[in-house]
C-alpha cells in the first residue's frame, strides 16, 4: 500500500475517534433524547475503545505525515491550537470539578452531575489531546521504544530550553498548588459534609489535572515558543 | 543574555556549488532545517559545525561566517567598475 493511501486511511481514522468521542461526550452531559442517544451510547461502548487504540498506534507511528523525513512543526498552527485546547480542557475540568464538589447530590435544582461529567469528559479530552500533540512534535519531545533520540545541536539546544521553562513553571504550579490546598483545607470537612460522609470521588481528578498540566508543560511551551 | 548575530553566505556558496540543504545537511551531519535556520540567522551553529560547513565548501571558516554584515556582491562590482 502507497504511503499516502496509508496516510489518509490514518487520518480518517484519528478524525473518526475525535468526532465519536466528541459526541460520546456530549450525549453523556445533555439530556435524553430518544432511541438514537441510547444506540450511540451502546455502540461506542464498543467502538471506541477500537478507535482510542488505534489511534493511539497510528499517533505513535507517525502515521499521519505524507513525508516521514520532514521535520514536525513543533510551534505550528495546529500544535499551538492543540495546546491552548489543552489548557482550555484542564480548566474546564478543575472548574467543574471544585463546582461539583459543593453541590450535594441530592440537590435536584443544580445537575451536580452534569458538572461531574463535563470535567471527566474534559479531563480525558485533555489525555487525548496530549496525545496528539506529542505526535505531532514526535520528532523533538516524543522517544519511541527501541529507538534513542536523534536531536542534532539546534533541535538539542531548543529541547534544553524547553524543558528548562517547563521545569520552572511547574515547579511554580506544585508550589501554588500546596500553598492553596493548605489553605482550603479547613474546606474539606464541609464537602465531606456534603457528600454524606465521604470523600467524592471526582475529587481525584483535581491532582489529576495537575499531574497532567505537569506532563503538558513542556509540550505546551515548545508550541508557545516564538517561531 | 549576551547574544552576537553571526551573518553567513551558506546560501551563495550552496548555489555557486549546486548543493542543495538535504545534502549539507547530510555532509555535516544535521537536520535539513537546521540549515535554513542558519541561512536566515534564526540559529547561530557550535564552532564545531561551523568548520565542518566551511571544510564542506572547501573554504575557510571566516569566508562563511561573520560577525559584520557581507557586503553585497552588487555594491563590490560597483566599486570595481
Amino acid at each position: 500500500m502507497k504511503r499516502s493511501t496509508k496516510v489518509a486511511i490514518s487520518r480518517w481514522v484519528v478524525w473518526a475517534c475525535l468526532v465519536n468521542w466528541a459526541l460520546f461526550l456530549l450525549l453523556l452531559v445533555v439530556p435524553f433524547t430518544g432511541d438514537f442517544h441510547s444506540y450511540f451510547l451502546l455502540y461506542s461502548f464498543a467502538l471506541l475503545p477500537l478507535l482510542s487504540f488505534a489511534s493511539v498506534i497510528i499517533l505513535l507511528q507517525g502515521l499521519t505525515t505524507r513525508d516521514p523525513k520532514r521535520e514536525k512543526s513543533a510551534n505550528g498552527m495546529a500544535a499551538r491550537i492543540i495546546a491552548s485546547l489543552i489548557i482550555g480542557a484542564i480548566v474546564v475540568t478543575v472548574y467543574s470539578i471544585t463546582k461539583s464538589l459543593w453541590i450535594s447530590p441530592w440537590d435536584i435544582t443544580l445537575n451536580r452531575f452534569a458538572y461531574e461529567n463535563i470535567g471527566g469528559g474534559a479531563g480525558f479530552v485533555a489525555v487525548l489531546l496530549l496525545f496528539i500533540l506529542s505526535a505531532i512534535q514526535k520528532d523533538i519531545y516524543w522517544v519511541a521504544r527501541g529507538k534513542t533520540l536523534q536531536l542534532d545541536e539546534r533541535q538539542a539546544k531548543d529541547r534544553q530550553q524547553v524543558f528548562e521553562k517547563s521545569y520552572k513553571i511547574g515547579a511554580f504550579l506544585v508550589l501554588l498548588s500546596a500553598w492553596f490546598f493548605e489553605m482550603k483545607l479547613h474546606s474539606l470537612p464541609q464537602i465531606i459534609s456534603i457528600n454524606a460522609g465521604s470523600i467524592p470521588g471526582d475529587i481525584y481528578w483535581l491532582p489529576y489535572s495537575l499531574a497532567l498540566t505537569l506532563f503538558a508543560l513542556p509540550l505546551v511551551i515548545a508550541a508557545w515558543r516564538k517561531k | 543574555m549576551y547574544c552576537v548575530m553571526i551573518y553567513n553566505r551558506i546560501a551563495l556558496l550552496r548555489t555557486e556549488q549546486g548543493v542543495s540543504r538535504q545534502e549539507l545537511a547530510e555532509k555535516v551531519g544535521v537536520n535539513y532545517q537546521t540549515i535554513g535556520f542558519i541561512e536566515r540567522g534564526d540559529y547561530s551553529p557550535s564552532l564545531e559545525l561551523g568548520f565542518k560547513i566551511a571544510e564542506t565548501f572547501g573554504v575557510e571558516l571566516t569566508t562563511v561566517f561573520s560577525d559584520k554584515p557581507f557586503p553585497s556582491l552588487f555594491a563590490t562590482n560597483k566599486e570595481k567598475k
